[in-house]
């Protein structure tokens, strides 16, 4: 363990409030540390708080009590743009699916936020490329747009482009979910084997027991309070 | 940027049906528009010119006072102005005459009639005014023929004279002295506008200045130029260079209200269909936009994620509602360019029941004329780049209180 964990979230609250319904408290004060280069999975029952709990520490979305500091930044310092540009050079999302651009093709996709770094086109479709290629994408899937592709290679595709620009952080809700479990099983060994390689920190929501037995940690919720948080290995 | 502008193309043909409509509701009210434009603008143009050009001229310089008071008083001095200059100066005068134009009764042996007698230079007159072009050769006044007048045709009838008879007048003139002189009826006046047939005699200018005792003045100094749209800025341009304060320049739309007013009239009952049309088209952009907005909130929730400032999207927005419109308009005005191309050359002739419909609202139309000039354009361009700024409106207004928790969760 670093002195300093690449996730501190400290008395977590999250109310939904939304116009008549009743509130709900999908997060009730989660303390939570995750380390740079863990490979970490979240379980636990649907509507127990794991996407909410991805979406606070990812900046899609503010707590309604609590602190959350993201690679040493305290997320409720920075404004809308500021969150953007944290999400831009710090953090990947992978979504359960529909994550790509419809009109962009697999590689101008995968491209898009080295794009927005201002990474030069020489290099950015070189690094597509051999994330491509490290993800096992062929060739020529690289010019076809998303709708001509398979849910897996949509999946890598989003993954490709969550590595890309190599961030600190990797949230991925459910990133299987919309995958059948053999497909499911290869990409989630890539992922591993990425973080084995690069260091890059993974962080998932799941229900899936095939990606629950490849995380080196499971942390599992329960009415948005963690019920258990385990290190295999 | 230019990522953001081929993804905003891209994004336009996604929807290819509702881009077209978009597309074609502008191209429809550009077109539309300005070929209505083209063919008021040129019609009322060539009318007004013909008018112009029969009666007024473009410009009269005259007595400050004289067009509101008009009275022998209220004169000028030949010797005041010199035409052989103001032409030098300002080479837009094409032609100048002068005319004295005061009034008289006019008699015959069984009837009188009160005249607008009207005496023109007879060599200049015909290059500023058409008046005395109408009607065949013998009815031009020649100077040698002092003593000679021509009549309104419809007064001739009502005197119950015909070229060769004579006529009395009477007049009281300059400083009040009367005037009174037998003349020759030497040929007929036909203008077309029955008023001025019923109450005009045309003499000399010499013949005028004896009959209303005043050598050597006259009212007005007629001007034709070469172009009778400017006729405003043409009358103050020379009215600023005039040596004499004791002389003002009036263009054909002071001289003759009524035309003017009829066109300004005209135009404001087409702008009401403007208004409703452009209006419609309006809706519809501002519709497309949001509802492409509407179905593409996921998109743009991943787009936030991965780090896409909400500007930047709206700026998309606006960038593809920019596109459709920009599509729109240039194929607009591309294809109004190509038919009005066709159409300038020639007036489509009206037919007789359409002349005679014009005839009773007082217009003078032979044909419809179509005008290329850029101003055709001017309003359906303008109208509807404001609505789109308009209905850019809304995506950046949306972007601004935009979740991007909620997006995502809508699949
Ligand atoms: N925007 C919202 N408004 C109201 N309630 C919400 C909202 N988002 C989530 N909730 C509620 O908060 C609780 C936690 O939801 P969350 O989506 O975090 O659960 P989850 O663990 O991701 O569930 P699942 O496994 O089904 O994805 C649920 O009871 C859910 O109904
Ligand atoms: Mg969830």
């Amino acid at each position: 363990m670093s002195e300093q964990p690449l996730v501190h979230a400290t008395n977590l609250v999250k109310v939904y409030q939304d116009g008549s319904y009743v509130p709900v408290r999908a997060l009730g004060g989660v303390d939570f540390r995750v380390e740079a280069g863990e490979f970490t999975a979240i379980a636990g029952p649907s509507g127990s708080g794991k996407t909410t709990l991805l979406n606070l520490i990812g900046s899609l979305d503010a707590p309604t009590e609590g602190r959350i500091e993201v690679a040493g930044q305290d997320l409720s310092l920075l404004t809308r743009k500021g969150r953007a540009d944290f999400r831009l050079n710090n953090l990947g999302f992978i979504f359960q699916s529909h994550n790509l651009i419809p009109v962009l093709t697999a590689a101008e996709n995968a491209e898009f936020s080295l794009l927005l770094q201002g990474v030069p086109t020489g290099e950015r479709r070189r690094r597509v490329l051999s994330e491509f290629a490290d993800l096992g994408i062929e060739e020529g899937l690289t010019r076809r747009r998303p709708a001509k592709l398979s849910g897996g290679q949509q999946q890598r595709v989003a993954i490709a482009r969550a590595l890309v620009s190599r961030p600190k952080l990797i949230l991925a809700d459910e990133p299987t979910a919309s995958l059948d479990s053999k497909t499911g099983a290869r990409l989630l060994d890539k992922m591993r084997d990425l973080n084995e390689r690069t260091g890059i920190t993974f962080l998932f929501s799941t229900h899936d027991p095939m990606v629950i037995d490849r995380a080196r940690r499971l942390v599992v919720l329960r009415d948005g309070l963690i019920a258990s948080d385990e290190t295999r290995n | 940027m230019l990522r953001l502008v081929k993804l905003a193309w891209r994004d336009i043909w996604r929807n290819r049906r509702r881009t077209l409509l978009t597309t074609g509701a502008v191209f429809f009210a550009v077109v539309v528009i300005s070929l209505a434009n083209s063919v008021q603008f040129g019609t009322y143009d060539a009318m007004e010119q013909s008018v112009v050009r029969l009666t007024t001229s473009e410009l009269q310089v005259q007595h400050p006072r004289f067009h509101e008071e008009r009275t022998l008083e209220h004169s000028l001095q030949e010797k005041a102005l010199d035409i052989d200059e103001l032409r030098l100066a300002h080479p837009w005068i094409v032609a100048a005459s002068r005319r004295l134009t005061g009034f008289g009764l006019v008699s015959s042996d069984s009837a009188s009639a009160g005249a607008l007698i009207m005496g023109v230079d007879p060599v200049h007159e015909p290059t500023v005014a058409g008046l005395l072009r109408l009607d065949s050769e013998e009815t031009t006044l020649t100077a040698n023929r002092p003593q000679s007048v021509l009549l309104g045709a419809v007064m001739a009838r009502n005197l119950g004279v015909i070229p060769g008879d004579s006529v009395v007048v009477l007049t009281q003139g300059y400083h009040n002295v009367m005037g009174a002189e037998v003349y020759a009826v030497q040929g007929l006046v036909r203008t077309g506008t029955p008023q001025m047939d019923r109450a005009t005699m045309v003499t000399t200018l010499t013949a005028a200045q004896d009959l209303f005792s005043m050598p050597g003045r006259y009212t007005e100094l007629v001007l034709r130029t070469d172009r009778h749209t400017t006729a405003r800025e043409h009358a103050m341009r020379l009215e600023s260079t005039l040596a004499t304060e004791e002389a003002a320049v009036l263009p054909w739309q002071v001289l003759m209200p009524d035309l003017d007013q009829m066109r300004r009239l005209d135009d404001a009952s087409n702008a009401i269909f403007y208004v409703f049309l452009l209006l419609l088209i309006g809706f519809e952009i501002f519709n497309t936009t949001a509802m492409s907005m509407m179905e593409r909130v996921r998109e743009f929730g991943v787009m936030m994620a991965m780090g896409l400032k909400p500007s930047l999207i709206s700026g998309l927005v606006a960038m593809e509602l920019a596109m459709k419109v920009l599509l729109g308009i240039g194929a607009g005005i591309v294809v109004t360019a190509g038919v009005v191309a066709i159409l300038a050359g020639e007036p489509i002739a009206l037919s007789q029941d359409m002349r005679e419909l014009y005839d009773d609202f007082g217009f003078v139309v032979d044909g419809l004329y179509f005008t290329s000039r850029p101003s055709i354009y001017a309003l359906p361009v303008v109208a509807v780049s404001i609505m789109s700024l308009l209905s850019m409106g809304f995506p950046i207004l949306k972007m601004r209180s935009f979740a991007p928790v909620k997006a995502l969760r809508a699949a």
